[in-house]
């Protein structure tokens, strides 16, 4: 596949994630990209096109509708933008996209950019109000994004034997991380009486288990391997990208194939981004995992989609203290969706970001030992969508 | 205490028509459809207009056209007695007779006491929905009222998986399959953030026969998986000033 091996990562930087009322969309997006073209040690003028992530645009009065967003924010005009939105999983569209130019040939050097505004608006007039009132007049009536994720911990809890202490290790865990990373929404630790007293929002997904609503920005600047190999400062391999769409937003709840257990969608590129990489054992060849935690259940569901583990036993690798850093394969080591939060497109660009700091040995104090080779994995909509990227250093 | 005949349907794109009490002229409620034809203006003279919104009563839950039912029913207490009346929307008008039956005097009897005093009975809990306008297209209701009302899926073929919703039929060998009403709690959660009527539980159903529904719980009752359900008609909003009926779960 042309991409696997012959795109790279030059530069990379996420904002700070929060509620962020003094910063507007187009301020966030500036200064992710202006942070990852100077981590790339280039002039924003050796850019030659680029790729925004925005899944919320009308949180933020429609600025971010389309690629105009970034000839406003940058001195860009009058360069090809591109606006990608594929759920929660656009950050990594993003990504995907420019490497598809580079590998083509389209241009040596381009930026993929995530950001969403979404605390201009009160969390509950965000995607909860979105779900109750643009939606679909009667198939989405009574649906919340927890509330469909909550349906996967229910039946994930019933068929396994696993209880929502288990749920609440994530949370413990991710937050725990976090406090190692200054750019989280939240960086205080969570304690599990904390987590499981917490009000419920969907049950058994209570507050703590489910990702805030935040703002931020995060870019990535690509070129090919050629021109990494030849001025970049430092640069990972995009080694394999899979995509994967498996139905639509509502009617996948309603499909007598779902068994409520795991996600298509993710096992599918998984198996792509794996083929590319030359990938057979995960558990033993991943060094380092960003994955999509937008709920507890979410993460340990995650794992054994991933391959990390088989089916009802990721509760174990979570219990046995493999994903938490320090073990045999950390995962969410910058806190997470959990922690770090989830302005939509955004989170799959700050994912490729850690995940070359990690590889590149640039993670700081959250840096996992002799990483080479690390995973991003981001879940689009109910799980209909997932991109799995496997990045390695050179 | 009465029984409702379908007489016939015509089909055509009738926006809102509107005929208001004392006057003759027929209103178009909306101008961006095609215009009405005389023949379907004609129909309505002579037609006694009613709307389906004025019959509330507090703690009855949303009675939507049962109660505009009832008040036909109530006005014609004696046995075989008919009313022919018209019900016009979503892009056709369908004609119905309604009959009196056996019972029509007793039940008008209580059914003015409800009217005078409210109602009488422990009523469930149901969603407040006043006042949730949420998006609504008059063509996607007309459109899709077989999959709203009869829980008209497809099947494919081959597979024998039911797909509700329907799924364009182009790319796959699927021929039509109506959905039954009774089944198995697969999964659920109690929601407490839905702005409506919460909290209450969404469920999802293995459907005997096939297929599966996902929805809410009529009213919020203990579920749990492999518990029997069957679905309900209700009425979800008024969006659009269209009164969307769709299913809801009870306890089997």
């Amino acid at each position: 596949m042309p991409i696997a091996g012959e795109v790279a990562i030059v530069g990379g930087y996420t904002t700070a994630f929060g509620v962020l009322h003094d910063r507007s969309y187009l301020d966030l997006l500036a200064e992710a990209a202006w942070g990852a073209v100077e981590d790339a040690g280039i002039a924003l003028d050796e850019v030659e096109a680029a790729w925004l992530a925005t899944a919320e645009p009308w949180t933020a009065g429609l600025v971010g509708d389309s690629g105009a967003a970034v000839a406003e924010a940058i001195p860009f005009a009058p360069r090809p933008v591109t606006r990608v939105s594929n759920f929660c999983t656009s950050g990594m569209e993003a990504v995907r996209g420019a490497a598809m130019a580079i590998a083509a040939g389209e241009c040596q050097v381009a930026i993929a950019i995530g950001a969403e505004k979404m605390r201009d608006v009160t969390p509950r007039n965000s995607l909860i109000a979105k779900t109750a009132e643009h939606t679909h007049p009667t198939i989405a009536k009574g649906r919340t994004a927890p509330g469909q994720f909550a349906l996967l911990a229910t039946r994930y809890l019933h068929a396994y034997g696993a209880t929502p202490e288990d749920l609440a290790l994530v949370a413990v865990k991710n937050h725990a991380h976090a406090t190692r990373n200054p750019k989280a929404h939240f960086r205080h630790p969570l304690t599990k009486e904390q987590v499981l007293s917490a009000p419920r929002i969907a049950e058994p997904l209570g507050v703590y288990d489910c990702t805030p609503t935040t703002d931020g920005a995060a870019a990535v600047v690509l070129a090919s391997r050629a021109w990494a190999e030849a001025h970049a400062r430092r640069h990972a391999l995009l080694e394999g990208v899979g995509l994967a769409v498996t139905d639509g937003y509502f009617a996948n709840l309603f499909r007598e194939s779902f068994d409520f257990l795991g996600f298509p969608s993710t096992r599918q590129a998984a198996r792509l981004a794996y083929s590319q990489a030359g990938i057979t054992n995960p558990l033993q060849e991943i060094d380092v995992v960003e994955c999509h935690d937008c709920f507890t259940i979410t993460e340990i569901l995650n794992t054994e989609d991933l391959g990390f583990a088989l089916p009802g036993e990721g509760v174990e690798l979570l219990r046995a203290g493999a994903t938490t850093l320090g073990g045999s394969l950390p995962v969410n080591v910058s806190g997470g969706l959990q922690a770090c939060g989830h302005p939509v497109g955004a989170t799959g660009t700050r994912m490729v970001v850690e995940i070359f700091d990690q590889v590149t040995g640039a993670a700081g104090p959250r840096q996992v030992a002799q990483a080479r080779r690390g995973l991003a994995h981001t879940l689009g909509g109910p799980g209909v969508i997932a991109c799995v990227m496997v990045i390695g250093a050179p | 205490m009465g029984v409702l005949r379908f007489q016939r349907a015509q089909s055509g794109w009738f926006p809102d028509l509107w005929r208001l009490a004392g006057s003759s002229q027929v209103i178009i409620g909306d101008r961006s459809l095609a215009p009405v034809s005389a023949a379907a203006a004609a129909q309505w003279e002579g037609m006694a207009v009613a709307s389906a919104t004025g019959w509330e009563i507090e703690r009855a839950g949303n009675l939507g056209a049962a109660g505009l039912l009832a008040m036909m029913l109530l006005e014609m207490p004696a046995k075989g007695r008919t009313k022919e009346f018209a019900a016009a929307a979503s892009g056709s008008v369908r004609t119905f007779l309604l009959e009196g039956g056996p019972g029509a005097t007793a039940a008008r009897r209580r059914a003015e006491r409800v009217r005078q005093g409210g109602i009488d009975v422990d009523r469930l809990p149901t969603a407040d929905i006043s006042g949730f306008n949420p998006y609504a297209s008059q063509p996607r209701y007309w459109r899709e009222l077989a999959q709203d009302l009869r829980l008209q899926g497809v099947r494919d073929a081959e597979t024998g998986e039911v797909f509700f919703p329907p799924v364009p039929a182009r790319g796959r060998p699927v021929e039509p399959f109506r959905l039954q009403r009774r089944g198995r709690i697969l999964t659920y959660t109690r929601d407490h953030v839905y702005p409506l009527g919460g909290p209450m539980s969404m469920v999802v159903v293995e459907l005997d026969g096939g297929g599966r529904f996902y929805g809410q719980t009529a009213w919020d009752f203990p579920v749990e998986i492999g518990m029997r359900v069957r679905l309900v008609p209700r009425l979800l909003h008024r969006g659009g000033d269209l009164p969307h009926y769709f299913w809801k779960v009870v306890a089997d």
